[in-house]
């Protein structure tokens, strides 16, 4: 009977895994407002208000908009101060393996990732057919970022929706470009890699140069992340495993999804040789649900996938410069 | 069905071929299978159940079967499962310390006596729990391909199969999708050979259940939505080759890695894959499909 | 002693044929993998079979240096003689790890084998002459039998490139010769040089026993490789497990000293003895005339006879006489221990007339002084 304790059980209750005994229900839709200004805030974009102090200053809710988006921005967001990060430049991170040492400063970086009710609103807002928010590079492979049924949004969508179980789960299954339109879109953008690593690993300029291990502290902690180990088998809403937070608060940093960042991936192999994918690689953090390898779900470790897959356990969370006031 | 083993033979016949062996041999002399899986049967006093992982080279056994063996050891989906034997674990030593190191696995040669032999009793817990004893080898794919192209070549094949309570054939879906008729051909005739094995008169299907595991299934993630679609309409050979002689068949869609790179000299230098990152996706299913049916 | 005696089988045709083909891992459309890539049409698909089950595969050779070889040579179930000359292939196409192992494989009528004296290194030296050292590459478009010339010169140039093994190796060296006469199955591990051991080693082994002899050096030890005489690396646990499971009589270099007694003990003598003088030549070119029988006797024969031969030009009366008689009744059994007894006679008699005109000239020469 004890036994049963060390089971790995599948809690299928938070899993994205959609069967056929389990209808797909689709999240009801949210009216929209027309008011521009009003519907910035109503889907979210504090960072699109708050840099449109000009853009709205005649509009008669301007102050209270703003007021409101800048008291929403400090609770979705979380300061991280300014820091050194190591970078491994080699994919067999060993003492002696070339690196790249940066400072970063301060910034601000999302309390969580980015849910599906979230990125619902974008995808409501008609952002995949807004052309600005796409590179221009892009706008050929826009036509394969398609849900299950044909609709423009992310891959295991249905019918441009996603499932009502899942709204505050991290959204999944949007390549690169996606997150960082929704960023962009939003008011925000993505993490760089240093800036990532400086949330998780918390190195703190100092002379000890201490870096953590996980955003928690420097031992691994089933109860703090959602990885393979930890035995859900599939996501966690974005505010689960509350133990895992980093000292300003923002969670999941490690497991869940990875996180879409900002950078290249770039890294030699033991023999000095280019890493490469057949498309550009996009550096990718964090470890996932799924992710077998305790120590593949590490602040420092790093991966890439290329910049138009959509994975099942790849989201994104979004950062933005100090607001200058 | 297990069948009950001689507690105390005076010689030692092989497990897979039956020949008769020196009590302490180590591996059998005509096969090259462990001698050791006879001690443990005997130890068992019954014999185990044989379940065969085969598929072309190169489509992934020893990485599948790796990372199996080592979910199973950690107790994934309520299995629980036990080692018969130190040398049951070496084969998900070699994978894990390769993989966790982003390395893919070295090429299992075909000289049968290096190949890996693994001896687990595994246990799914529930209302009723039942014990199995398992045999699963990891064969070279040009063992198997060779057998299939000339029956005899590699008997040790024939024998496993023979012996077989299960199959799980590993067939490559990235290269099916990529358009490749390869895996389809070489699922053809491994399940010719199969049909051929156990002669069963037109009309009467085999029934020892076969699960086709498309491997590789990160590079065309369609195929999780419906491995029997993808199969359907990439592998459409197989497909129908199963529908007509096999009554127990499922498929099933199967990767382990998240994200696949290559390290390039970028001259004529052979490109090596680099395993990113692991991302276990569809590895137990089969197996558990498998023990169920067993 | 007549270097240039052609091989024992008759003359023949001047241009022989060896089938060949290459067993490798490569991609193609038909497949991927090691099998045989390229073949001639005169192999059978049993004998295709046969090298399927045994060729060697990924990292199958015991070095894994860019330059590593490996050989072997063995009889086919059809009776012809098959010949293994593997090389480091580099990476596999995969890219996965350990070294890919490119085959070149030779197979032949045993006439044709007695031809280059039942040696593979011979073979080897004849097919890379003739193909200006260009090995097949990993997927030769066609393949056609090649084609073999019998010259007598290529035995000279042969033996010539046997070195004189180092004095300390001389020891090891002549045990795994006993080993080799005594037709156990035997694995020999640890050799500096493998492939110059058994070179030297075949060079000193009698025709006759090499036509039958299964050996291989570079290659792992595999069951499925089920050779007569093995150089091979094996780690302690392999030794253990050939020793346990496939009677294998196991020879480690290190632990090598002075050869245990052996019915070829005189032979062993013998072929020592000229090893250290440098005449490797001699023996190979004995041991390539024996092709009819290698029993003990024979060889003690034909040792005696060719060390007796030597003391014959500076032998007194007294020894001249012992010699003589020793040979006097002597009912050779093989071809060469004829020639060799004819030259002894002939060596002898010359001898003897040397000592009479010398005696005869003697007391002339007393007289004169006194």
């Amino acid at each position: 009977m004890a036994l049963g304790l060390f089971s790995r059980n599948k809690d299928s209750a938070s899993s994205q895994a959609i069967t056929a005994d389990r209808p797909y229900i689709p999240a009801e839709k949210v009216k929209l407002t027309g008011d521009p200004l009003r519907q910035a805030l109503q889907t979210r974009r504090f960072g699109r208000i708050l840099q449109g102090r000009r853009q709205w200053a005649d509009h008669p809710d301007f102050k209270k908009t703003y007021d409101a988006a800048s008291q929403a921005l400090d609770e979705c967001f979380a300061l991280v101060p300014e820091g050194f990060v190591s970078i491994a430049m080699s994919i067999f991170d060993q003492p002696g393996s070339p690196e790249k040492d940066s400072e970063t400063e301060p910034f601000l970086l999302a309390r969580h990732a980015v849910t599906n009710a979230e990125y619902q609103l974008f995808v409501d807002a008609g952002a995949y057919e807004d052309l600005e928010l796409w590179p221009e590079e892009i706008w050929p492979h826009l036509i394969d970022f398609k849900d299950g049924t044909g609709e423009s949004g992310p891959r295991f969508w249905q019918g441009g929706r996603h499932h009502r179980d899942l709204a505050s789960h991290p959204v999944v299954g949007i390549s690169f470009y996606e997150a960082a339109a929704y960023a962009d879109w939003a008011g925000y953008r993505l993490p760089t890699e240093v800036e990532w690593q400086m949330a998780a690993g918390w190195r703190i300029r100092s002379s000890a140069h201490v870096h953590r291990r996980y955003p928690w502290g420097d031992a691994l902690n089933l109860n703090c992340c959602n990885i393979w180990a930890s035995g859900h088998g599939g996501t966690l809403p974005v505010n689960a495993c509350p133990d895992g937070a980093a000292p300003n608060g923002v969670l999941q940093l490690i497991g869940n999804v990875w996180e879409w960042t900002a950078a290249d991936f770039e890294a030699v192999d033991r023999d000095g040789r280019q890493v490469v994918g057949e498309t550009l690689l996009k550096v990718i953090r964090g470890g996932a649900y799924d992710t077998y390898f305790p120590w593949q779900a590490v602040s420092a470790f790093r991966s890439g996938l290329g910049c138009v897959a959509r994975a099942h356990n790849v989201g994104f969370r979004c950062a933005m410069n100090l607001p200058q006031d | 069905m297990s069948k009950t083993v001689d507690a105390s033979p005076k010689y030692a016949p092989c497990l897979i071929c039956e020949s008769t062996n020196a009590p302490d041999a180590i591996l059998c002399k005509q096969c090259s299978a462990p001698m050791a899986l006879v001690h443990e049967a005997h130890a068992q006093e019954r014999e185990p159940r044989m379940v065969s992982i085969l598929g072309d080279s190169n489509v992934g056994k020893t990485v599948y079967l790796g990372f199996l063996l080592d979910m199973l050891s950690q107790r994934a989906n309520d299995f629980e499962a036990v080692p018969r034997g130190a040398y049951s674990v070496d084969l998900q030593q070699i994978v894990i310390s390769h993989m966790a190191y982003r390395m893919f696995p070295p090429k299992t040669p075909m000289e049968t006596d290096e190949w890996n032999w693994t001896y687990y009793q595994v246990c799914k817990r529930g209302s009723s729990p039942k014990w199995v004893d398992l045999v699963m080898p990891d064969v070279a794919g040009e063992a198997i391909a060779a057998e299939v192209a000339s029956p005899s070549t590699f008997r040790i094949i024939q024998n496993l199969l023979q012996k077989s309570s299960g199959l799980l054939l590993l067939v490559d879906a990235a290269l099916a999708a990529n358009g490749s008729a390869q895996p389809d051909f070489f699922a053809l005739k491994m399940m010719s050979y199969i049909d051929t094995m156990f002669a069963c008169k037109r009309g009467k299907r085999i029934s020892m259940p076969v699960a086709i595991v498309l491997t590789k299934a990160d590079y065309c993630p369609e195929c999780f939505d419906s491995p029997r679609r993808f199969a359907e309409a990439n592998l459409n050979r197989l497909w129908n080759v199963c529908e007509s002689r096999f009554s127990k068949v499922e498929f099933f869609a199967s990767s382990v890695v998240g994200s696949l790179a290559y390290a390039t000299a970028g001259d004529n230098d052979v490109v090596t894959p680099v395993p990113l990152h692991t991302a276990l996706r569809g590895v137990l299913e089969p197996f558990e499909w498998m023990v169920a049916q067993l | 002693m007549d270097g240039g005696a052609a091989v024992t089988a008759s003359a023949g045709a001047r241009v022989m044929h060896a089938e060949q083909a290459v067993f490798t891992s490569i991609r193609s459309p038909m497949g991927e993998g090691y099998r045989i890539v390229a073949a001639s049409r005169g192999i059978s698909p049993d004998e295709k079979r046969e090298l399927v089950q045994s060729a060697p595969s990924h990292g199958s050779l015991c070095d894994s240096s860019p330059r590593a070889t490996g050989l072997a040579s063995f009889a086919l179930n059809s009776g012809r003689r098959c010949i293994f000359l593997s090389r480091n292939g580099g990476t596999e196409h995969t890219g996965r790890g350990g070294c890919r192992v490119l085959t070149w494989v030779l197979v032949m009528e045993p006439e044709v084998f007695r031809r280059f004296r039942c040696d593979p290194f011979e073979v080897e030296g004849v097919v890379l002459r003739e193909t200006e050292g260009k090995l097949p590459g990993t997927s030769p478009a066609r393949m056609e039998p090649i084609a073999l010339p019998a010259e007598n010169d290529r035995r000279a140039a042969h033996a010539d490139q046997l070195g004189t093994p180092p004095k300390r190796d001389l020891n090891q060296v002549t045990h795994v010769l006993s080993a080799m006469l005594a037709q156990r199955r035997t694995l020999v591990v640890g050799a500096p040089s493998p492939r110059a051991v058994l070179r030297l080693v075949l060079s000193a082994t009698p025709a006759a026993r090499r036509q039958r002899l299964s050996v291989s050096y570079g290659l792992k030890f595999s069951p499925g490789r089920r050779y007569e005489f093995i150089l091979a690396d094996a780690s302690p646990s392999e030794i253990e497990r050939v020793v346990r499971d496939h009677e294998i009589d196991v020879i480690r270099w290190e632990s090598l000293s002075t050869p245990a007694r052996s019915p070829f003990r005189t032979w062993l003598r013998f072929v020592r003895q000229r090893w250290e003088a440098g005449r490797i030549g001699e023996v190979d070119q004995l041991s390539a005339e024996l092709t009819e029988d290698c029993s003990p006797m024979l060889l003690e024969r034909i040792a005696n006879l060719c060390e007796d031969l030597e003391r014959v030009p500076a032998a007194d009366s007294s020894l001249l006489s012992e010699l003589t008689r020793r040979h006097l009744k002597a009912r050779p059994t093989a071809d060469v221990q004829r020639r060799l007894l004819s030259e002894f006679h002939a060596a002898a008699e010359a001898r003897r007339a040397a000592l009479e005109q010398a005696e005869e000239a003697a007391p002339a020469e007393g007289e004169e002084a006194t």
